[in-house]
């Protein structure tokens, strides 16, 4: 359940942003979170709401954003990009793989209803 | 309209580790995060280590747990410094928590601080505490296919130590399988295997030693 802490820290950049931005209400958040990074999307939806409570970011639409893995099969030299963890190569079956990237834990944008103020 | 904000959920904690890894580098302490399930072994393997490594290296233990000192009544034992870390119902350490537990040790006198997560595969791998190094533990008897189901955690350890090898016989663990689905998500980590019924494996006591020369 480290969803609430991602949540936590989800909801604290977000708010700091805004605040920047001049911006008193967010209506949508868009998260980039890789493969690799073991977030279960509904739950880290349920944290947030909880986390986003009475703040300026209630009722705001949590957007998550799957990043792929890379792998790659030493066996075949093949390439494959894929939106789940695979433990073999998908083109020859080989297990003698690598897997690359997916570590993604990103707030990449907020939506705000209002046009954006002046920068502090 | 949409506000452009591209910032790492997690640099709030990365910098908290990185002030607390950075202050370690100064005063010359390795620390290592000892990471796996509960039940693998983790406790028992720093009761066997830590009296055969303190008479290489000055050493203190952090003990994560949800709640209870039962862990650090334990280490106790070993004459080392220990401190007990109650998250209190929290699956992970973070390291806020951490620097509460380094302000209670000597840490003039130490070269190496290991620390005991708590028990999960899953959440403790998410977080970084301001360790150098990451030691990952699975058992025999959890499966050989650990590895492939936690990636996040094996994946990222600079040492993997598989425990309980003394019941080997008495399950379906295969050790070359298990091996295979370390090297797919973790090319690099060296291996060590290990059983409560076993003398400490050399071995790995060289690997932390070298790992806390490297900062000396």
């Amino acid at each position: 359940m480290h969803e609430f802490s991602v949540a936590r820290s989800i909801c604290n950049i977000a708010i700091e942003e805004a605040r920047r931005h001049c911006v008193e209400r967010v209506t949508g958040i868009c998260v980039e979170v890789g493969v690799m990074r073991q977030v279960v999307p509904e739950l880290l939806r349920t944290a947030f709401d909880i986390a986003a409570k009475e703040t300026i970011l209630q009722g705001a639409k949590l957007e998550i954003h799957d990043v792929p893995v890379t792998i790659k099969c030493h066996d075949c030299g093949q390439f494959a990009a894929s939106a789940t963890l695979q433990v073999q190569c998908v083109h020859c079956g080989s297990t003698n793989i690598e897997i690359n990237g997916g570590n993604e834990l990103m707030v990449s944008s907020i939506r705000v209803a209002e046009e954006v103020g002046h920068e502090h | 309209m949409n506000i452009e904000v591209l910032r790492d959920v997690q640099e709030s904690i990365m910098a908290d580790a990185n002030e607390i890894r950075a202050s370690l580098d100064q005063r010359g302490i390795r620390m290592f995060n000892l990471m796996g399930g509960d039940g693998c072994g983790k406790t028992r393997m720093l009761e066997r280590l830590l009296p055969t490594i303190a008479e290489r290296v000055r050493c203190a233990v952090l003990e994560g747990d949800i709640t209870t000192t039962l862990d650090a009544e334990r280490i106790s034992k070993a004459n080392v410094p220990v401190i007990q870390l109650q998250t209190d119902g929290c699956c992970h350490l973070e390291p806020s928590l951490i620097r509460k537990g380094l302000d209670k040790l000597p840490l003039d006198e130490l070269d190496v601080i290991i620390v005991e997560n708590v028990g999960n595969l899953v959440c403790p791998a998410e977080f970084d505490i301001g360790e150098h190094h990451r030691i990952g533990m699975l058992s025999v008897t959890e499966g050989h296919d650990k590895p492939l189901k936690y990636p996040l955690l094996f994946g990222q350890a600079d040492a993997i130590v598989i425990s309980k090898m003394d019941l080997l016989e008495y399950t379906n663990f295969d050790l070359d399988q298990c091996t295979r689905n370390i090297r797919t998500v973790n090319k690099k980590a060296p291996i060590f295997e290990d059983s409560a019924e076993w003398h400490f494996d050399p071995s790995f006591l060289d690997w932390v030693s070298v790992k806390r020369a490297t900062c000396a």
